[in-house]
Protein backbone atom coordinates (compact mmCIF):
# COMPACT_ATOMS: atom_id res chain seq x y z
CA UNK A 1 0.00 0.00 0.00
CA UNK A 2 1.09 3.65 -0.95
CA UNK A 3 1.17 6.42 1.51
CA UNK A 4 -2.28 8.54 0.28
CA UNK A 5 -2.58 11.81 2.28
CA UNK A 6 -5.47 12.55 0.41
CA UNK A 7 -8.92 12.60 1.81
CA UNK A 8 -11.28 9.58 1.20
CA UNK A 9 -13.62 10.38 -2.04
CA UNK A 10 -10.85 12.65 -3.42
CA UNK A 11 -10.07 12.43 -7.27
CA UNK A 12 -6.48 11.32 -7.62
CA UNK A 13 -6.00 12.89 -11.06
CA UNK A 14 -7.44 15.43 -13.25
CA UNK A 15 -6.27 17.07 -16.62
CA UNK A 16 -7.01 20.23 -18.24
CA UNK A 17 -7.60 21.22 -21.50
CA UNK A 18 -7.17 24.91 -22.64
CA UNK A 19 -6.94 26.90 -26.07
CA UNK A 20 -3.27 27.84 -26.06
CA UNK A 21 -3.22 31.28 -24.84
CA UNK A 22 -1.54 34.00 -22.24
CA UNK A 23 -4.32 34.25 -20.06
CA UNK A 24 -5.31 30.55 -19.28
CA UNK A 25 -1.63 30.42 -17.33
CA UNK A 26 -2.88 32.14 -13.85
CA UNK A 27 -6.24 30.49 -13.60
CA UNK A 28 -4.53 26.87 -14.59
CA UNK A 29 -1.45 27.82 -11.85
CA UNK A 30 -4.28 28.71 -9.25
CA UNK A 31 -6.65 25.60 -9.84
CA UNK A 32 -3.51 22.95 -10.49
CA UNK A 33 -2.49 24.59 -6.42
CA UNK A 34 -5.72 24.09 -4.83
CA UNK A 35 -6.10 20.50 -6.78
CA UNK A 36 -2.22 19.74 -5.12
CA UNK A 37 -3.06 21.43 -1.51
CA UNK A 38 -5.92 19.24 -1.36
CA UNK A 39 -3.85 15.99 -1.59
CA UNK A 40 -1.98 17.02 1.61
CA UNK A 41 1.23 15.64 -0.38
CA UNK A 42 3.22 18.94 -0.82
CA UNK A 43 3.89 21.67 2.12
CA UNK A 44 2.55 24.89 0.96
CA UNK A 45 6.10 26.01 -0.28
CA UNK A 46 6.68 22.69 -2.54
CA UNK A 47 3.33 23.91 -3.83
CA UNK A 48 4.39 27.13 -5.03
CA UNK A 49 6.98 25.54 -6.38
CA UNK A 50 5.05 23.29 -8.28
CA UNK A 51 3.06 26.40 -9.94
CA UNK A 52 5.99 28.14 -10.72
CA UNK A 53 7.02 25.11 -12.33
CA UNK A 54 3.90 25.00 -14.24
CA UNK A 55 4.16 28.84 -15.13
CA UNK A 56 7.55 28.05 -16.72
CA UNK A 57 6.37 25.30 -18.87
CA UNK A 58 3.10 26.67 -19.89
CA UNK A 59 5.23 29.95 -20.74
CA UNK A 60 7.52 28.01 -22.68
CA UNK A 61 5.00 26.37 -24.60
CA UNK A 62 2.98 29.47 -25.52
CA UNK A 63 6.91 31.26 -26.43
CA UNK A 64 8.39 28.87 -28.50
CA UNK A 65 5.87 25.71 -29.18
CA UNK A 66 3.08 28.58 -29.89
CA UNK A 67 5.07 31.49 -31.16
CA UNK A 68 3.27 33.09 -34.18
CA UNK A 69 0.32 32.58 -32.26
CA UNK A 70 -1.03 29.25 -34.13
CA UNK A 71 -4.16 27.53 -32.76
CA UNK A 72 -3.27 25.07 -30.17
CA UNK A 73 -4.25 23.55 -27.05
CA UNK A 74 -2.63 23.04 -23.38
CA UNK A 75 -2.99 20.05 -21.33
CA UNK A 76 -1.81 19.78 -18.32
CA UNK A 77 -2.54 16.73 -16.44
CA UNK A 78 -1.78 16.33 -12.37
CA UNK A 79 -1.49 12.63 -10.42
CA UNK A 80 -1.76 13.14 -6.54
CA UNK A 81 -1.51 9.55 -5.20
CA UNK A 82 2.14 8.51 -3.39
CA UNK A 83 3.80 11.32 -5.51
CA UNK A 84 2.80 14.82 -7.29
CA UNK A 85 2.95 13.50 -10.94
CA UNK A 86 2.51 17.17 -13.38
CA UNK A 87 2.77 16.70 -17.10
CA UNK A 88 2.19 19.93 -19.33
CA UNK A 89 1.44 18.97 -23.12
CA UNK A 90 1.63 21.30 -25.98
CA UNK A 91 1.07 20.66 -30.21
CA UNK A 92 3.38 23.51 -30.83
CA UNK A 93 6.79 23.44 -32.90
CA UNK A 94 9.05 22.88 -29.83
CA UNK A 95 11.37 24.61 -27.62
CA UNK A 96 14.16 25.76 -30.52
CA UNK A 97 15.53 29.59 -28.97
CA UNK A 98 14.91 32.49 -30.34
CA UNK A 99 16.33 35.92 -29.49
CA UNK A 100 13.10 37.76 -28.91
CA UNK A 101 12.36 35.54 -25.92
CA UNK A 102 10.36 37.60 -23.37
CA UNK A 103 11.63 35.15 -20.67
CA UNK A 104 15.45 34.86 -19.26
CA UNK A 105 15.85 31.53 -21.44
CA UNK A 106 15.99 29.94 -17.84
CA UNK A 107 12.53 28.25 -17.98
CA UNK A 108 13.25 24.38 -18.10
CA UNK A 109 16.96 24.88 -15.76
CA UNK A 110 14.46 26.40 -13.38
CA UNK A 111 12.00 23.58 -13.63
CA UNK A 112 14.58 21.50 -12.97
CA UNK A 113 15.46 22.81 -9.47
CA UNK A 114 11.79 23.05 -8.82
CA UNK A 115 10.63 19.31 -8.56
CA UNK A 116 12.67 15.81 -7.96
CA UNK A 117 12.84 14.90 -11.80
CA UNK A 118 12.34 16.44 -14.77
CA UNK A 119 11.44 14.75 -18.16
CA UNK A 120 10.78 16.79 -21.44
CA UNK A 121 10.02 14.90 -24.46
CA UNK A 122 8.79 15.94 -28.09
CA UNK A 123 5.83 14.64 -29.13
CA UNK A 124 4.83 13.63 -32.62
CA UNK A 125 3.49 14.51 -34.69
CA UNK A 126 4.64 18.13 -32.95
CA UNK A 127 4.75 19.63 -29.49
CA UNK A 128 6.55 18.83 -26.20
CA UNK A 129 5.97 17.33 -22.98
CA UNK A 130 6.99 18.09 -19.57
CA UNK A 131 7.12 15.86 -16.62
CA UNK A 132 7.70 17.25 -13.36
CA UNK A 133 7.49 15.06 -10.25
CA UNK A 134 7.34 15.66 -6.56
CA UNK A 135 7.86 13.61 -3.58
CA UNK A 136 5.58 14.22 -0.78
CA UNK A 137 6.79 16.80 1.64
CA UNK A 138 8.93 15.49 5.32
CA UNK B 1 -3.77 39.77 -12.52
CA UNK B 2 -1.97 42.65 -11.12
CA UNK B 3 -2.34 46.03 -10.47
CA UNK B 4 0.47 48.90 -10.07
CA UNK B 5 -0.19 51.78 -7.30
CA UNK B 6 1.96 54.57 -8.34
CA UNK B 7 2.97 57.07 -5.41
CA UNK B 8 4.61 59.96 -5.82
CA UNK B 9 6.54 60.71 -2.25
CA UNK B 10 8.30 63.80 -3.29
CA UNK B 11 11.66 64.92 -3.53
CA UNK B 12 11.70 62.80 -7.20
CA UNK B 13 10.62 59.39 -4.97
CA UNK B 14 8.05 57.27 -6.37
CA UNK B 15 6.97 53.94 -4.56
CA UNK B 16 5.35 51.53 -7.33
CA UNK B 17 3.61 48.75 -5.35
CA UNK B 18 2.63 45.46 -6.85
CA UNK B 19 -0.68 43.81 -6.10
CA UNK B 20 -1.12 40.18 -7.79
CA UNK B 21 1.16 38.11 -10.02
CA UNK B 22 3.72 38.96 -11.71
CA UNK B 23 4.58 37.02 -14.93
CA UNK B 24 3.86 36.68 -18.71
CA UNK B 25 0.98 38.24 -18.91
CA UNK B 26 1.25 41.02 -16.24
CA UNK B 27 5.22 42.07 -17.16
CA UNK B 28 4.92 44.47 -19.55
CA UNK B 29 2.54 46.73 -17.02
CA UNK B 30 5.47 46.69 -14.93
CA UNK B 31 8.04 48.04 -17.96
CA UNK B 32 5.14 50.47 -19.33
CA UNK B 33 5.13 51.67 -15.53
CA UNK B 34 8.54 52.22 -14.86
CA UNK B 35 9.34 53.60 -18.71
CA UNK B 36 6.63 55.85 -18.02
CA UNK B 37 8.34 57.61 -14.71
CA UNK B 38 11.19 58.60 -16.62
CA UNK B 39 10.31 62.06 -18.19
CA UNK B 40 9.71 63.01 -14.37
CA UNK B 41 13.23 62.36 -13.59
CA UNK B 42 12.71 60.08 -10.64
CA UNK B 43 15.68 60.12 -7.94
CA UNK B 44 14.80 56.91 -6.33
CA UNK B 45 12.16 54.11 -7.32
CA UNK B 46 10.27 51.40 -4.23
CA UNK B 47 9.22 48.76 -6.37
CA UNK B 48 7.00 47.15 -3.29
CA UNK B 49 6.55 43.50 -3.82
CA UNK B 50 4.60 43.50 0.08
CA UNK B 51 1.70 41.94 -2.31
CA UNK B 52 3.03 40.28 -4.37
CA UNK B 53 1.51 36.98 -4.53
CA UNK B 54 3.73 35.20 -7.21
CA UNK B 55 6.89 36.03 -9.42
CA UNK B 56 8.02 33.93 -12.41
CA UNK B 57 11.29 34.27 -14.83
CA UNK B 58 9.38 36.35 -16.93
CA UNK B 59 8.01 38.56 -14.37
CA UNK B 60 11.94 38.21 -13.01
CA UNK B 61 12.77 40.09 -16.23
CA UNK B 62 10.77 42.85 -15.72
CA UNK B 63 12.66 43.65 -12.56
CA UNK B 64 15.80 43.05 -14.05
CA UNK B 65 14.75 45.81 -16.84
CA UNK B 66 13.54 47.94 -13.99
CA UNK B 67 17.07 48.07 -12.90
CA UNK B 68 18.87 48.23 -15.88
CA UNK B 69 16.58 51.36 -16.88
CA UNK B 70 17.12 52.45 -13.25
CA UNK B 71 21.44 52.34 -13.98
CA UNK B 72 20.70 53.76 -16.95
CA UNK B 73 18.40 57.19 -16.18
CA UNK B 74 21.03 57.53 -12.75
CA UNK B 75 18.53 56.80 -10.26
CA UNK B 76 17.98 54.00 -7.24
CA UNK B 77 15.68 51.45 -7.64
CA UNK B 78 14.73 49.20 -4.61
CA UNK B 79 12.76 45.98 -4.64
CA UNK B 80 10.94 45.78 -1.15
CA UNK B 81 9.39 43.41 0.92
CA UNK B 82 9.29 40.47 -1.61
CA UNK B 83 7.47 37.23 0.22
CA UNK B 84 8.65 34.03 0.32
CA UNK B 85 7.39 32.71 -3.33
CA UNK B 86 9.66 35.54 -4.88
CA UNK B 87 12.38 35.49 -2.39
CA UNK B 88 12.51 31.61 -3.74
CA UNK B 89 13.04 33.08 -7.39
CA UNK B 90 15.67 35.66 -6.96
CA UNK B 91 17.62 32.64 -4.83
CA UNK B 92 17.15 30.05 -7.36
CA UNK B 93 17.93 32.26 -9.98
CA UNK B 94 21.00 34.01 -8.71
CA UNK B 95 19.05 37.15 -9.54
CA UNK B 96 19.68 38.73 -5.86
CA UNK B 97 23.12 39.53 -6.96
CA UNK B 98 21.56 41.87 -9.21
CA UNK B 99 18.76 43.91 -7.43
CA UNK B 100 18.50 45.72 -4.64
CA UNK B 101 16.51 43.98 -2.34
CA UNK B 102 15.49 45.54 0.70
CA UNK B 103 13.35 43.20 3.62
CA UNK B 104 14.63 40.29 2.59
CA UNK B 105 14.80 37.71 5.37
CA UNK B 106 17.77 36.82 4.99
CA UNK B 107 18.58 40.62 6.22
CA UNK B 108 16.12 42.03 8.03
CA UNK B 109 17.53 44.91 8.81
CA UNK B 110 17.44 46.92 11.67
CA UNK B 111 14.11 47.42 12.42
CA UNK B 112 13.50 43.73 12.95
CA UNK B 113 16.49 43.25 14.84
CA UNK B 114 15.32 46.17 17.26
CA UNK B 115 11.63 43.92 17.54
CA UNK B 116 13.69 40.66 18.57
CA UNK B 117 15.93 41.79 20.89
Amino acid sequence: MGRTARSSGAEPRRVWRRPARAEQVSDLRRQVGEFVTASGLLSPSRVDDLKLALSEALTNALVHGYRGGGEGELVVSVSAEDRVEMTIEDAGVGMTPHPDSPGLRMGLALIAMLGDSLDVRPLHPSGTAIRVVSDPSG
Amino acid sequence: MLQLNVTDEGSGSFRVGLLGELDYVTAPLLEEQIAALEPRRPRAVVVDLGSLTFLDSSGLRALLAAQRAAGKGGYDLVVQDPLPQARRVFSLTGAKKFLNIQGDETDPGPAAERAAT
